[in-house]
């Protein structure tokens, strides 16, 4: 009964107050999820490639990062970037912008890791064979290993889109009115009919996560998952270090092959 | 006040890391039972916890869950002093858990199928066979798997400031309406996390080390 | 000792296993060879029911399998089977593979077991080892730890599956002179194996199996040196050709 009554809010747990006020509700948080893995998908791929440099100055503050973004929790990010980074920044930001931000720098840390294994995984012959076909490192990179690794990425790529969509949950602390503050503000109407309102919540996240998940098998079947022996993130093969200047200025040079050697004796 | 937020958060820490690992274990073993009913529950356990933010568990083991229960027991739970705690145990601990046994499960997937033949055939029952066989490789294939998802769950503990229990996160947060020194709290805080998530990550190495020789050698089997 | 009676099996509706009949005496020593495929290891696995046969009887020890009374568990504990593949408990020591199943199935004390596991590894030539991790052991003493932790059951019968097929030229013998040590001393051996010159040495019989028939039963020079039927002699000619040569020579050097 509770629960029929609770239809008369969907479009509140849905939407927000949409067309009056902000979006909110469950699009919100798709939204957020979208948007963030847009933006922080070339920031981590970038982030991912350089810690495979042989430079140490640009793999240690890249390492440095993933490391320590990957250890501090979600909502630490939120509270830094909300409290401080108006103060950085100089003006204000909304709270849509601030989430979107912290989300972007905890989810590039994450990306990176995903874009780093899957560089890893590709077979050290791939590389091999397209130097020897006379590519420079920059376009064997390009056009061979980093689409090979592009399709191993997508099982690990999508279970953490559900991840990250199910995270930005998190957000709410600071007043951001996604599902679960719609929730908690609709249970608080009627406090003795609060278990209606989180079954509602409940069933909204459900029903998106899961929708993605099953996807996301549709895809590991079809694509293979690579296995736990292989997925090993620390292992970092110097064949895949790369030359910064190139990566950075994304334009090509000669081979160089005296990175390597120079760094590690 | 950090103090006591440094104490909440290794108590959620320790107690959620052990409830969680009883819990996976003994769901995984339920979907890899030859049981169908088991199967079937275990299975449903995992799609609904997986699918679901582990701030939904918290915020619904610290209003919700109360209410549900008989005998005025929940009345007696919402005036308990620490009630915040341990919802926020209970939700991160069937959030986690969905994870473990996931995780396990598939340890058990890549455990060759001799070795249960092995076990079979000289005798063991099927309670011995996960024992002694099973249940020690599959954590042991598991660790790096395993120990990423605790340091994650540690992360986590973090979102039980969202019921005030009064955990590190939510000391900060007090700290700065209070007395607006939040910055040093934040700093803090932040650091403390990443120094007990590096703590933990190495214990993870060590202990894999520690293991090493038998993890390399579960792939002997080219079967 | 082991009896099959009729006994059928097949998987995802194709025989397997065709009407088998045959009996093995306590004591014997029953070499099985045949082509890849012709359901030579499904034949083993049946005697200690991991894999159950679809009809038929098979008798093992006075004991019906297809009785569901039948206590499996007991049953194993009795015949112990090595593995092509070794399986080893790769997290536990040597000595630790040996004990574990005398300990919780047999009740054994720790000190009891371990001393029974002492002396099979010195049985099979590795007391030096048996503090090591499967992973530190060649395969040829994978093998023979593999072989000491089914004796640590003191079973009635063994079943070898192809126990030296996964293993360097130059390892297999160490295998194998385990192996013929135990068929000396009595023990009722199910092997299936191609090694011709262990056959020579100490089976009373040979069975050659094709699709899931057993083609012909014999001693082994029948067998090996002038088989009747096409099939054994077209497979015999094939495979055997040079171990053939071999095994003269070796009795050669025996006798
Ligand atoms: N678990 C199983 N499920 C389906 N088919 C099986 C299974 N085990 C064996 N088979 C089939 O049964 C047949 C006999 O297999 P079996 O392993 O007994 O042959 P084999 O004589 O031991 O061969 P090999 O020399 O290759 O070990 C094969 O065709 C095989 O494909
Ligand atoms: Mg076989």
């Amino acid at each position: 009964m509770d629960l029929l009554e609770q239809f008369s809010n969907i479009k509140f747990y849905l939407l927000g107050s949409y067309p009056q006020g902000e979006i909110g509700g469950l699009l919100l948080n798709i939204i957020l999820a979208l948007l963030t893995i847009c933006l922080s998908f070339w920031f981590g791929v970038l982030l991912g490639y350089s810690r495979l440099s042989c430079r140490l100055y640009i793999k240690l503050p890249c390492m440095a990062y993933i490391e320590i973004v990957r250890a501090t929790p979600l909502i630490m990010i939120i509270f830094w970037v909300y409290f401080f980074l108006p103060y950085i920044a100089g003006t204000n930001i909304t709270v849509f912008w601030s989430a979107v931000a912290s989300l972007c720098i905890y989810a590039a840390a994450y990306q990176a890791e995903i874009v780093r294994a899957g560089i890893i995984a590709v077979p050290k012959g791939q590389l091999e064979a397209a130097l020897s076909t006379g590519m420079s490192r920059y376009r064997a990179m390009r056009h061979v290993i980093l689409p090979q690794a592009f399709r191993i990425m997508v099982p690990s790529f999508l279970s953490f889109f559900v991840s990250l969509f199910k995270d930005t949950s998190t957000v709410f602390i600071i007043g951001v009115i996604e599902l679960t503050q719609a929730g908690i503000i609709i249970s608080q109407r009627e406090p003795n009919k609060m278990y209606a309102a989180y079954v509602c919540m409940g069933i909204g996240f459900w029903i998106v996560s899961f929708s993605i998940s099953q996807l996301a098998r549709r895809l590991e079947k079809r694509i293979g998952i690579f296995d736990l022996e292989s997925y090993r993130p620390d292992a970092c093969r110097d064949e895949f270090m790369l030359l910064p200047k190139k990566k950075i200025a994304g334009e090509e040079t000669p081979p160089d092959i005296s990175c390597r050697s120079a760094d590690s004796r | 006040m950090m103090i006591t937020g440094v104490k909440v958060t290794l108590i959620l820490l320790a107690a959620t890391t052990v409830t969680s690992l009883v819990l996976g274990t003994v769901i995984a073993i339920m979907r890899i039972s030859r049981i169908k009913i088991l199967r079937v529950l275990g299975t449903l356990y995992v799609e609904i916890f997986r699918n679901i933010p582990g701030l939904f568990w918290i915020l619904f083991f610290y209003f919700v869950f109360p209410d549900l229960l008989p005998w005025g027991l929940g009345v007696k739970l919402n005036s308990y002093l620490y009630y915040p705690i341990v919802a926020g145990i209970l939700g991160l601990t069937v959030d986690n858990a969905s994870y473990v046994s996931d995780i396990l499960r598939s340890g058990r997937l890549a455990i060759p199928h001799g070795q249960r033949e092995a076990a079979i055939s000289t005798g063991l029952s099927r309670v011995q066979q996960y024992l002694h066989v099973l249940l020690p490789q599959m954590f042991r294939i598991t660790l790096p798997p395993l120990g990423t998802r605790m340091v994650h769950n540690f992360k986590n503990t973090s979102l039980c400031m969202a019921i005030a229990a009064p955990e590190l996160t939510w000391a900060t947060q007090n700290i700065e309406s209070l007395t607006f020194r939040g910055i040093e709290a934040t700093t803090i805080a932040t650091l403390f996390y990443i120094f007990l998530a590096g703590i933990m990550v190495s214990m993870i190495i060590l202990l894999e080390k520690w293991w090493k020789i038998d993890v390399s050698s579960i792939s002997h089997s080219k079967a | 000792m082991i009896k099959f009676i009729g006994a059928n099996k097949s998987f995802n509706n194709r025989l397997v296993l065709k009407n088998i009949n045959l009996e093995i005496a306590k004591g014997e020593v029953i070499v099985i060879c045949g082509p890849s495929g012709a359901g030579k290891s499904t034949l083993l696995r049946t005697i200690n029911k991991l894999e159950p046969i679809d009809d038929g009887e098979i008798i093992v020890d006075g004991m019906y399998l297809s009785d569901p009374k039948t206590d499996l568990t007991a049953l194993r504990a009795e015949i112990g089977m090595v593995f092509q593949h070794f399986n080893l408990y790769p997290h536990k020591t040597a000595i630790k593979n040996i004990t574990l199943a005398p300990r919780k199935v047999r009740g054994l004390s720790r000190k009891e077991a371990t001393e029974r596991a002492e002396k099979l590894l010195e049985k099979v030539g590795l007391l030096h080892r048996r503090d090591a991790y499967p992973v530190q052991l060649s395969g040829g003493e994978q093998q023979r730890v593999a072989i000491a932790r089914s004796l640590a059951m003191e079973p009635k019968i063994m079943l070898f599956d192809e126990p030296t097929s996964a293993l360097d030229p130059e390892l297999i013998n160490e295998v194998l002179d385990v192996m013929v040590s135990l068929a000396k001393e009595g023990m009722t051996m199910v092997v299936v194996t191609h090694e011709i010159g262990f056959a020579q040495k100490v089976a009373d019989r040979v069975v050659f199996m094709d699709n899931g028939e057993i083609l012909e039963i014999g001693a082994p020079p029948d067998i090996f040196v002038n088989p009747r039927h096409p099939r054994t002699k077209e497979f015999m000619s094939s495979v055997f050709h040079i171990p053939v040569f071999n095994v003269n020579q070796e009795e050669d050097q025996d006798f």
